[in-house]
This record gives C-alpha cells, sequence and structure tokens, in this order.
C-alpha cells in the first residue's frame, strides 16, 4: 500500500495545520537561530547574509503563492521541512564530511553541483522506488507551481523535485551552491568566499525570474511532470491517488465544499495543444494516460468509497462525468489531430454521452458538432450526429446554425443541398440575435468541474467558431473561395476573437443580403482580430472584404481599420494615404452628408485622425507625407466643417461658382493677401479646431506657404454639459464671468495674441462649442481682445472664398428697421434706435415698429425690400423647439431659422440688435442652426449678433455709432471697433445728455405713445442718478415719479422694484468712481459679434 | 467675491446648520439657524424671522421666502426680492425647492455682496422671458414672496405679497377670507 493511498488521521490534522502556519516563520528564523549558536562564527557577516537568503525565501514564498490555492497541510510540510534542511545543512557545514564538501565545491563548483545534482536525482529516484514518505508528500505539493521554483528550493526535498530536467539541475546546482558557500565563510571567513555566495545568489535570483517569467516556468513544469510520469508510470498512479485524496476527498470531507477536478481539467487542456509541437507530441498521450489514471482513481477510491455522504453522490457523479466528458474531448481533439479519425470519432462519441449524462445539453451541443466536423463527408453520419440540435432543439439557437453548416460542408457535393443548408444557418444565426448567446454562455459550461482553469470547451469553441466562419465565407458568394493562406493562422487560445460570440457580428449576418454578409463579417472579424493586436490576420481579411463588396459604408469602415493598423505598425506614409483615399470616399458621397448626421460623425471623426497624424508633434518629415503638413492639416480641418452651409450656398447661387469647394490653404493666403491691398490694413486669420482631447489653432498670415500650428489641451469651459449656455445666461455686469472667461480661454487668445499686433484685424474661425463662447473677450494682457484688435468671425475660412471674391460692398444706402416688436413688453431704447437710424438714413430708411411687428410682415419686407441693412431691435428669445437656436420676437409669434430658410434677400448687412441672437445649435460637421447661418445663407455678407442678453440703453448707444460709421463709409469690422470703443468710453454726463434729449425728443412729440418711453427715459436717468452716487436727487427724482404713478398700478411696481433695487446697490458700499464711465465694462460693449465680411 | 456667485444656486448660498423647535403636541412650530429664529404657521408655512439681538426678544420682521433652486442673479435681477427684503431686511429664508420646507436663510450681506459688483444696475434687456405661446414664468422656481401676518385688529391672517409698496399697503381679506378687508398692517415688535 503506497503511502499517497493515506491521509493523516483527522485528529492530526488541526495541528499539522498549526505548524504549516508556523512553518514558514520556523524557515526563515531556524538558520539564523543556529548559526550563532554553532560556535566560532562571524556573525555580523554571516547574519547579515542568511538574513538576506531568509527575506529571500520569504519574498519567494509570498510571491509564489499568490493566488495560488496551495493546501495549508502540504504547505505547512513543506515549510517545516525546508527549515529544518537549512539548519540541518548549517550543521552538516560543521562537519568534516561538510567542510571537505565545500573545499571541493571551491576547487571544482560546476563539477561538483553537476554531480550533487545527479546524486541528489539518484537518491530522489531512489525515494520514488521504495515509497519514500518525503517523495510522496513533494507528489503531492508538485501539481501546485508554488512549489516549483523559489529561493528555498536549496533544500533537499525541494531539490529533489524538481531534478530531472537539465535545467532544472543546473538551476539547482547553482543554487545550491549557495548554501555551503556560506557555510564555508563561515567556517573560515575569506572575502572570495563572501563574495562567491553573494554572486551566486545572484545568479539563484536571476535563473528563478528567467525561469518563472520568460522559460514559462508552468508549461516547463507539466512537462517535468509528463516525463516523469513516463519514465516511471508508478509515480502516475502515486500522483492519481495523492490528487484523489488531496482534491477530492479531502475536500468533500464538508458537505458545503466541491472536489476540484482542475488538475485534470488543466492536463486535459493541456493534452490538445500538446501535438503543436514535436515536443509536445511525444507529451500528450502521457497528458491523456495520466488523465486517465486519474478518473480511474476518481472512480475507485473517490466515487465508490465510503466517504461521500449519500445525498451527495448525484450531484459528484454528474460532475464526474463532465469532468470525463471534457477528458474524452480532449482525447478525441488529440486523436484528430494525430489523424486518428475512428479514434476522434469513438471519443466524441463518449464525451457526448458523459456530457449529456451530466446534464450539460449545451456543452453536449457544441461537442456534437465537433464530432460532426470529424466525420469529414460522411453526410449520412453527420446528419445523425447532429440531429439532436437541427431537429430537436438541442443546445444554442445560435448552435443550429454551426449544425447545418457542418451539414451543409459534408453535403459539398450537393449543390442544391448545400444552399439550403446555408439559407437555414443563415436563418437560425438571424434567430440568435435574439441576444440569448452570450447571456447562456455563463451557464454553458460546467464551472463547478473546472473553477480555475482556462476552459478547454470554450478554447474548443473558438476553433469550431473560425471554422464554422471560414466556411461561412466559403458559401456566402458564388465566387469560389481560395483558401486562407498558409499566413493566416487560427485563432490561438486566450485571443479574443470570437466572432460566433460577437453579437454585433451577427447583426450584420443578419440583417444582410446573403452576398453583403460575407464582407461584412469579414469586417467584423477583422476588427475583434485588430483588437487582439493580430493584425497581419486583420489586413488580410479587410482586403478581401473590401475585393467583395463595393459598398462604401464597408469600403469606409475598412479603409479607416485599415489605416488604424498602419499607424499602429508607425507605417505613417501607409496610413496618411489611406486617410487621403477615406477622404476622398467621404467626398464622394457629400450628397448623403445632408441627411445622416451620423455620416457627419464618422467622417469628423476620420478627419480628425488624420490632422492628429498630421500634427504629431516631433514627428519630423516622413518620406510619403506631404512637405507641408501644417498646411494640409488645415485644408482637411477646413473640408470637416460647415459641409452643409457650403453645399447649401452652391444650390442657392445659380452663378455656377463651386462654392462648395472648400478653401485650400494658398488660396486662402491669396485672398488674405487681396483683401489687405483693398483694405489696406493688415489682418490675421486664426482658425480654431476641436476634437476629442485636443485643441488646435491655426494662425494663418497672408502670403506664408504653411500656418503655425498650436495645440493644447481644451479648455475647461469646453467640457462642461452647459458649455453653450455658460455665456448666454449673463443679464448684467456682476453676473459678468470674465474670470471663468479668461481662465478658460485665456492661453486660446494668448496664442492668437502672440501671434498678431495691436490693432490689426482678427478673424476667427471658432469650431465646436466654440462658436458659443466671447473669444473676442477674453483678456490678453490685460485688457479683452477686442480692445486690442478689431475682430470678426467667419463659421468657416471657405466662407471666405465666396464673400471675398466680389469687392467690398458698398457702405449701407437703405435700411429697414424692425423696432419693439412687443408692446406688451416695450423696449424704450430699441425706439430710440430705430429713430436714431431714421434719422441717418433719412428717406431711405423703412421703419416697422410695435404692433405692426408680425412675422408676416418681417418675411414680406425681407424679401421685397430694396433695403440693403436690415435692422432688428427687438426682444431676443431661444426659439421654442431649442432646436434651432435663437428666434426675434415679433408681435404675434417668435421668428425662427425656419421660417428664413430658402428666402432670399437683397441686404447684404443685418444687424440683429436683440438679446442672444447668435445663439445657435451644433450640429455634427460643425454645423451651426441659428439666425445668423439663416441669413448668411439667405444672401448676406455680414451678420451682426449678440452673445448674450443686452442691456437695452447701451445697445441703442452702440448702435447709433456703429451706423454713423458705417454710413461714413467705414469697413463694418472697423466700425464695430469703433462703436465698442465709444461705448466703452462713455462718460455718465454724456449718457445722461443723450438720455435727456432722448426724452426731449419723447416729450415734444406729445404722442400718447411717447408718455411710456418718456416715463422709460425717466427711469433711466434715475439709474444714472444713482449710479453716480447722486443720492439726494435720485430721491427727488424717485419722489416725482411715485406721484406720477397710480397706485396698485404695474408703473409703480417698476418704479418701486427699481428704486429697491438701487438703493440696495447703494447701501450694498458699490464703489461709485467705478459709474464715471458706466459701460466701461465688456457686459454693455462686447456682446456684439460680426460675422462675415468686415469690409 | 467672483462672478461665479451670481449664478450660485441659493441652496448653495444658503446656511445649512439649523434646529427644528416643536411645541407640546410635536409640531414643528420654528426653525432656529444661528441667530435666525423663524417662526412656522401651523400648516408650516414661514411667517416670520426673528434676528437675535443684543437687546431682549430681536428684531422680528416677516418671512420673505425664496425658493433654493433660483440663481442669486434671477433672485436680484428677475424678481422683487429686494423690494421685499425691505420688509425683512436681515435675511431671506430659502425653501427646498422639491419638498418647500425650510432649507437655510439667505443672509443680506451674500447679496450685498453681489451688488457691489454690480456696474451700472437695473437695466432692462431685450430679452423676453415669455415665448409667444405663452405665459408661463422661465425655469422650475418660484418667485419669491413674503409671508406676512396682518396685525390689524388682531386678524392674524397669513398674507402673500409678491411686492411692497409701504404707501399703499394691499389689503388684507381678514380671517378666512371671509372678513372684511383692511389694509395690511405689518407688526416688528419681537
Amino acid at each position: 500500500m503506497s503511502f499517497l493511498g493515506q491521509v493523516p488521521p483527522e485528529s492530526l490534522l488541526p495541528v499539522l495545520e498549526r505548524l504549516g502556519s508556523l512553518g514558514r516563520v520556523v524557515a526563515v528564523l531556524s538558520p539564523i537561530l543556529l548559526i550563532p549558536a554553532a560556535g566560532d562564527l562571524p556573525v555580523p557577516m554571516g547574519g547579515l547574509f542568511l538574513l538576506t537568503v531568509g527575506l529571500l525565501v520569504a519574498l519567494g514564498l509570498l510571491r509564489s503563492d499568490r493566488g495560488r490555492h496551495l493546501p495549508s497541510f502540504a504547505r505547512g510540510i513543506y515549510d517545516i521541512r525546508q527549515g529544518g534542511t537549512l539548519a540541518g545543512l548549517v550543521v552538516f557545514a560543521h562537519t568534516p564530511a561538510g567542510e571537505w564538501l565545500v573545499r571541493q565545491w571551491l576547487d571544482r563548483p560546476w563539477l561538483t553541483g553537476w554531480a550533487g545534482g545527479l546524486l541528489l536525482a539518484a537518491l530522489t529516484l531512489l525515494c520514488a522506488v521504495t515509497n519514500h514518505q518525503e517523495l510522496g508528500t513533494a507528489v503531492v505539493v508538485w501539481p501546485q507551481p508554488s512549489t516549483g521554483v523559489r529561493f528555498g528550493s536549496s533544500g533537499w526535498t525541494s531539490v529533489a523535485s524538481f531534478f530531472l530536467l537539465p535545467i532544472q539541475i543546473a538551476r539547482i546546482a547553482s543554487g545550491s551552491g549557495a548554501l555551503p558557500l556560506f557555510l564555508a565563510g563561515f567556517a573560515a571567513p575569506r572575502p572570495v568566499l563572501v563574495q562567491a555566495a553573494f554572486v551566486t545568489v545572484l545568479a539563484e535570483v536571476v535563473i528563478t525570474l528567467a525561469v518563472r517569467w520568460w522559460l514559462n516556468d508552468f508549461g516547463t513544469l507539466i512537462d517535468c511532470s509528463m516525463m516523469m510520469v513516463r519514465l516511471w508510470p508508478r509515480l502516475g498512479d502515486a500522483l492519481a491517488h495523492a490528487w484523489v485524496q488531496d482534491r477530492l476527498i479531502a475536500r468533500t470531507s464538508s458537505c458545503t465544499s466541491a472536489p476540484d477536478y482542475s488538475l485534470l481539467i488543466m492536463l486535459a487542456a493541456q493534452a490538445p495543444g500538446a501535438p503543436d509541437s514535436r515536443r509536445g507530441r511525444r507529451l500528450a498521450p502521457g497528458y491523456l494516460s495520466l488523465c486517465e489514471s486519474m478518473l480511474r482513481a476518481a472512480e475507485t477510491s473517490f466515487l465508490a468509497g465510503p466517504g461521500i455522504e449519500e445525498q451527495r453522490r448525484e450531484e459528484l457523479r454528474r460532475l464526474h462525468l463532465a469532468a470525463r466528458g471534457t477528458v474524452s474531448l480532449a482525447f478525441a481533439t488529440v486523436a484528430d489531430g494525430e489523424g486518428a479519425v475512428d479514434e476522434a470519432v469513438a471519443r466524441s462519441s463518449a464525451a457526448v454521452a458523459d456530457l449529456e449524462m451530466a446534464g450539460y445539453p449545451d456543452f453536449a451541443a457544441l461537442t456534437r458538432l465537433q464530432w460532426a466536423d470529424r466525420l469529414r463527408n460522411d453526410y449520412l453520419a453527420v446528419r445523425e450526429v447532429l440531429r439532436p440540435i437541427t431537429e430537436d432543439g438541442q443546445g444554442l439557437v445560435g448552435m443550429s446554425a454551426y449544425a447545418h453548416l457542418q451539414l451543409a460542408y459534408a453535403a459539398r457535393f450537393g449543390a442544391p443541398e448545400r444552399v439550403a443548408f446555408h439559407q437555414r444557418a443563415e436563418s437560425d444565426e438571424r434567430r440568435a440575435l435574439e441576444g440569448r448567446l452570450p447571456r447562456r454562455m455563463e451557464g454553458w459550461f460546467p464551472r463547478s468541474v473546472a473553477p480555475s482553469v482556462p476552459d478547454v470547451g470554450i478554447r474548443t469553441f473558438e476553433r469550431l467558431s473560425w471554422e464554422a466562419w471560414r466556411q461561412i465565407y466559403e458559401y456566402g458568394e458564388p465566387v469560389s473561395w481560395t483558401g486562407v493562406p498558409d499566413a493566416v493562422q487560427a485563432p490561438e487560445s486566450g485571443s479574443v476573437d470570437q466572432p460566433g460570440l460577437n453579437v454585433a457580428s451577427i447583426k450584420f449576418f443578419g440583417e444582410s443580403r446573403a452576398s453583403m454578409s460575407v464582407p461584412w463579417n469579414m469586417l467584423c472579424h477583422a476588427q475583434l482580430l485588430a483588437r487582439a493586436r493580430r493584425l497581419r490576420t486583420a489586413r488580410w481579411l479587410l482586403a478581401q472584404a473590401r475585393t467583395r463588396s463595393s459598398d462604401i459604408f464597408l469600403q469606409h469602415e475598412a479603409l479607416a481599420l485599415l489605416a488604424a493598423i498602419d499607424e499602429e505598425e508607425k507605417d505613417w506614409a501607409a496610413a496618411f494615404a489611406r486617410w487621403s483615399e477615406l477622404v476622398r470616399l467621404e467626398e464622394s458621397r457629400r450628397g448623403r452628408i445632408t441627411d445622416v448626421d451620423q455620416r457627419i460623425d464618422y467622417q469628423a471623426a476620420h478627419y480628425s485622425r488624420l490632422i492628429l497624424l498630421l500634427t504629431w508633434p516631433g514627428r519630423g518629415h516622413v518620406p510619403g507625407l506631404p512637405a507641408l503638413p501644417s498646411a494640409v492639416a488645415f485644408d482637411h480641418s477646413e473640408r470637416d466643417r460647415s459641409r452643409v452651409l457650403l453645399e447649401s450656398l452652391r444650390l442657392e447661387h445659380s452663378t455656377g461658382d463651386d462654392l462648395s469647394k472648400t478653401i485650400e490653404y494658398a488660396e486662402l493666403t491669396r485672398l488674405l493677401q487681396k483683401f489687405e491691398r483693398q483694405s489696406g490694413q493688415r489682418v490675421l486669420l486664426a482658425s480654431f479646431y476641436v476634437f476629442h482631447a485636443r485643441v488646435i489653432v491655426f494662425v494663418v498670415r497672408s502670403g506664408s506657404s504653411s500656418p503655425v500650428v498650436e495645440q493644447g489641451e481644451p479648455p475647461p469651459g469646453l467640457l462642461l454639459p452647459d458649455a453653450p449656455n455658460a455665456y448666454g445666461r449673463m443679464t448684467s455686469a456682476a453676473a459678468f464671468e470674465q474670470d471663468r472667461l479668461n481662465s478658460d480661454f485665456g492661453a486660446l487668445i494668448e496664442t492668437v495674441a502672440r501671434h498678431s499686433t495691436p490693432g490689426e484685424l482678427l478673424c476667427l474661425v471658432p469650431h465646436g462649442v466654440l462658436h458659443e463662447v466671447p473669444l473676442h473677450a477674453v483678456a490678453t494682457g490685460g485688457v479683452p481682445l477686442a480692445v486690442r484688435n478689431p475682430v470678426h468671425v467667419v463659421p468657416s475660412a471657405s466662407l471666405l472664398a465666396g464673400l471675398y471674391r466680389d469687392t467690398a460692398p458698398p457702405a449701407p444706402r437703405e435700411v429697414c428697421v424692425f423696432a419693439d416688436s412687443r408692446p406688451e413688453l416695450p423696449l424704450m431704447h430699441a425706439r430710440a434706435e430705430a429713430r436714431s437710424l431714421a434719422e441717418a438714413f433719412g428717406e431711405r430708411s423703412d421703419v416697422i415698429s410695435g404692433e405692426r411687428v408680425t412675422r408676416q410682415a418681417v418675411l414680406d419686407r425681407l424679401v421685397n425690400s430694396e433695403a440693403t441693412a436690415l435692422h432688428f431691435a427687438c426682444h431676443g428669445v431661444l426659439a421654442p423647439d431649442d432646436r434651432a437656436g435663437s428666434a426675434i420676437s415679433c408681435a404675434d409669434g417668435p421668428l425662427t431659422m425656419d421660417d428664413l430658410l430658402g428666402l432670399r434677400f437683397r441686404a447684404d448687412l443685418v444687424t440683429l440688435s436683440a438679446c442672444r441672437s447668435g445663439a445657435s445649435r451644433g450640429r455634427p460637421g460643425d454645423e451651426r442652426l441659428g439666425l445668423a447661418r439663416a441669413f448668411l445663407l439667405a444672401g448676406a455678407k455680414s451678420v451682426l449678433v449678440t452673445q448674450w442678453q443686452v442691456d437695452d440703453l447701451s445697445t441703442a448707444l452702440f448702435m447709433e455709432r456703429f451706423y454713423e460709421l458705417l454710413v461714413a463709409g467705414a469697413p463694418r469690422g472697423q466700425a464695430l471697433h469703433e462703436a465698442q470703443a465709444t461705448v466703452r468710453g462713455m462718460t455718465m454726463d454724456s449718457v445722461r445728455r443723450w438720455c435727456e434729449n432722448a426724452l426731449a425728443h419723447a416729450t415734444t412729440s406729445g404722442a400718447e405713445a411717447d408718455a411710456a418711453e418718456r416715463r422709460a427715459y425717466e427711469l433711466t436717468l434715475l439709474r444714472l442718478l444713482c449710479a453716480s452716487g447722486e443720492l439726494s436727487a435720485a430721491k427727488r427724482k424717485f419722489d416725482h415719479l411715485k406721484q406720477h404713478t397710480r397706485s396698485a398700478s404695474p408703473e409703480r411696481r417698476e418704479l418701486m422694484v427699481l428704486w429697491s433695487r438701487l438703493m440696495a446697490s447703494a447701501k450694498a458700499g458699490r464703489d461709485v468712481d467705478r459709474c464715471s464711465h458706466p459701460f466701461e465694462h465688456p457686459y454693455f460693449w462686447a456682446p456684439f459679434v460680426l460675422i462675415g465680411d468686415a469690409r | 467675491m467672483t462672478a461665479s456667485l451670481a449664478h450660485t444656486p441659493l441652496a448653495d448660498l444658503a446656511s445649512l446648520d439649523f434646529t427644528t423647535e416643536h411645541d407640546q403636541e410635536g409640531q414643528p412650530r420654528a426653525v432656529r439657524s444661528g441667530r435666525y429664529l423663524i417662526g412656522l404657521s401651523a400648516d408650516g408655512t414661514p411667517t416670520t424671522l426673528t434676528v437675535a439681538t443684543s437687546g431682549a426678544g430681536g428684531r422680528r420682521a416677516p418671512a420673505v421666502v425664496v425658493s433654493g433652486s433660483a440663481t442669486l442673479q434671477e433672485a436680484v435681477e428677475g424678481s422683487a426680492l429686494l423690494n421685499l427684503l425691505e420688509l425683512s431686511p436681515d435675511a431671506a429664508v430659502v425653501l427646498d425647492h422639491a419638498s418647500g420646507a425650510v432649507h437655510g436663510v439667505l443672509e443680506r450681506a451674500t447679496v450685498d455682496a453681489y451688488l457691489r459688483q454690480d456696474h451700472f444696475p437695473g437695466g432692462p434687456t431685450r430679452t423676453s422671458t415669455v415665448t409667444g405661446d405663452d405665459g408661463c414664468l422661465c425655469g422650475t422656481h418660484r418667485t419669491p414672496h413674503a409671508h406676512v401676518i396682518c396685525a390689524f385688529g388682531g386678524c392674524g391672517r397669513v398674507n402673500a405679497l409678491h411686492f411692497y409698496d409701504p404707501e399703499d399697503p394691499p389689503l388684507c381679506p381678514g380671517p378666512g377670507g371671509e372678513g372684511p378687508a383692511h389694509p395690511l398692517t405689518i407688526s416688528r415688535q419681537g
């Protein structure tokens, strides 16, 4: 009776467990404690080295035990023995024999090492022959990798466990050398001994690391074990018995724990992989033989034994059957690989029987598929094997498709059957779309059998699915398949490419036509392969897919993936060529872009990749890439934006000019040169491009060959969910978030300022959310950009080609004004604004105000008016559906962008003097929807809009000055700049004079409707008095106004609320000096943005 | 003080440490927050705000309530809050937007900090808070209002005021809304 069939008495187990927990401490401490006791030793030196060794041992234990489940009993014995071995060696070194051994080692270290190793091998073999207890214990712990490689393997028992392979012997020889050297050093202290010991310790460390991490230590151990079993079959039986005792019987002693078949499953999983190499082919039978031994031992000692409670017997039997089925499956796979078809079929049959009895029908169905595959062209046999799947519905829904594919494969000589089967397979695949496949996979494999090892079933499925996909590819098209080239390997174990498990690929398969499904599946499969970094195979599949379908979306996806692979392989030139091809492909389908937002998304993403490629910092020149990559990058950034606008302009303009053609860098610089010649003013264009986690600024100068490109992180403000609305909600100077604006976008504007000089015209081309940010109000050098430079905005540089193609627009001659359209919400200063425009233009003005400003009236005037300037001085609102940006509030409802689309105006200047009239909504492809865009489409060359809620008075003052300058012939950009400066520099007195003049005008007119206007100016004067700190005068005016308002009237309430507000500000300690220039704050002068032509 | 104060919801600006005082029947009668004592009516409505002073009794005023979801800018620029604060100059009671319960106290100092940033205050803007189709107030919060207990002849009715003109006080309909209407009388005694 072998020791391996025995277990310690139950009463001893707790003691052994306790000793096991202490053994590790003993192992580390015992040599250190024993060395001084041995006497005449250089304790500091020797203790230090032994402490080092001890720590290394501890580290090795900790590391190798991490995540492992070594039984504490076995571990305890191991540790105790290790400590004892070390202590024994210390004592041994003090004997004459030990000293002699050390001397010999010093003289002939390698010879001694090998001799020692071989001697140990012989001793261990002797132990095996005599069933020595030590070896038995070693075998018990042997399957666990934790005992495989550790620094403590210098101990006798560990040495005895791993001595048969040369690599192990060499390692042990060098490692074992360390301890005698130490001991020699203690016995006869000499520096050379200490150094030699240190070197051998280092060698041990290096070799251990190498074996563990670089030589696939685990596989090596398994191979070592297999060789041991082959050399000594009895050892296999011993192992099997030990395994049964340790992993099955001991674990099921408690009703709550399950037997651990993991070693068996692990060996079974290794076996099918073994025939991949010549060496493995020799080993595979050993694996399977050992598996059979283990199964036999389990059946005799475990299942048939007395230690199992009756109520668990059935459950344990099922587990055992599942494990046996798995081993049979491995047998079948190995046999199939060896060409033993009959054996493979028989084993498959046995596996199916076991798995079905075990209650795993899905796993059994999978095995049937593999079984059928081994039957090759025996159609009848295949049909019989697969009948439970195809007719009885066994297995997962998706398996039926694979079953039919197997049938189709078997019926390859009967074309009608093959077609029918293929159609059926498609149908079943479509049913798999219902989503049950991935979910049911969870309960597919009997995991209680193999809790912690790779699933042989899954791997089998991988192989099977790969074969199935090959067949799908083959039969999906009438064109004969040329065969998968040798370079394309089947998926390796552990890879993620399981197309059958990928719902997306099944989806394509189900939704597409049969002829389409093949290339789409290839694409999907290639995506999975690329993700698993199997780039060569993915590239091959993509090439196949592209030749099989001309579908533009498939071509797009395939090209994008190919380019990404090129980038992955650092083939920049090839990637650039792919991206360029992709761009051309996208542009060829431009007509469709206006319909589908998603397409624009895709396009934008891929353009971004291209730009990233071109602007990669520090890459330098790469052959095959453009000589001026920045210019090309600018071209692509420009091609990416505002395509709907350009397309629409092309359709609207019947001139035949190709406005939709995006501008290229060289042409843009020529345009800027032309602009500078005509206007005598220098101009700088700054184009922003936002994508992913990057903002690019292209700085364009006239005549330059390439733009200056600067990149940076996106401003924090861009990442906020309410970024588009963040600056539009400012309703007062106190609420103006200048600090936030500066901190968010200061760096961006600093870039522009760095490349420009004060006073020159700046043309900003925002992108994405930046359209909604008042970039001109961001401070640079302590002042807002718009103070430093005249600024205007264009939605895309390409629009300049259409704008600057003609001569500069003349100063507006006629104006059509729509003012104060909501009598219930009067805008008194807007009335004055309309009046000032009427005065400026005289008879060439057409002013419509009050209730007459209906939507229809506005639209009629827009279309029929001969005015070259349109001016709205009204309330602004967001469009009701919040979809199309801002709207102008008319007497009968809002005038939105939708109302304006499709119209054509004569006016080339439109001013939207209302709150947030520039608000727009973004769409993919940097398309902005809003009033400004609508007016540009309708023919306006410039649109003046506002970016937040504007103050009625300061706006009126601004507009009056703006038009005054325009009529005098100032360019629009310059007029904007100067009007802003005027408002900014107005003093309290000048504002008060303006109000008093307006009040006088309203008073002298005497009309009843002007009473409200007069009152509005009175209130404004009240504000001015309070703001300038003249509170006594303000109180007199307040009392005067109060006397002239009826109690409980809305006017009284308005007055009281305003007075409370003004007094509260005064009491709060507001700095009245600040009000010497009441509109100095950007809130008052900076909301205005000129979009379009600045001439 | 930064401009972001303007966009901060009042709920975030209000002091939150308060304790609820109950009567003998266990009903909440008052909320104490620092030096403020908010008196509650039987249905839990804040009716008075008493500020502890160096003298006895403190300074009592009607409770001006404001929704915690409104920003400071919205409350100051878009409503009659400052007018109502003339009734209760020390603080306003911030209500929880969802439950309507007392959330905290907005001190006058916070409002003043906002006002000190002002440049040229109080001008109308060119935005209409209503669309052409409806007359609803934008946003989800209620406008500020003051709960005033009428002191006229022991009337005791709680009136909700959205605006207050001391020279032209509104009429109080009397207890239960059925008595003879009389001018609303405000008592400020502690």
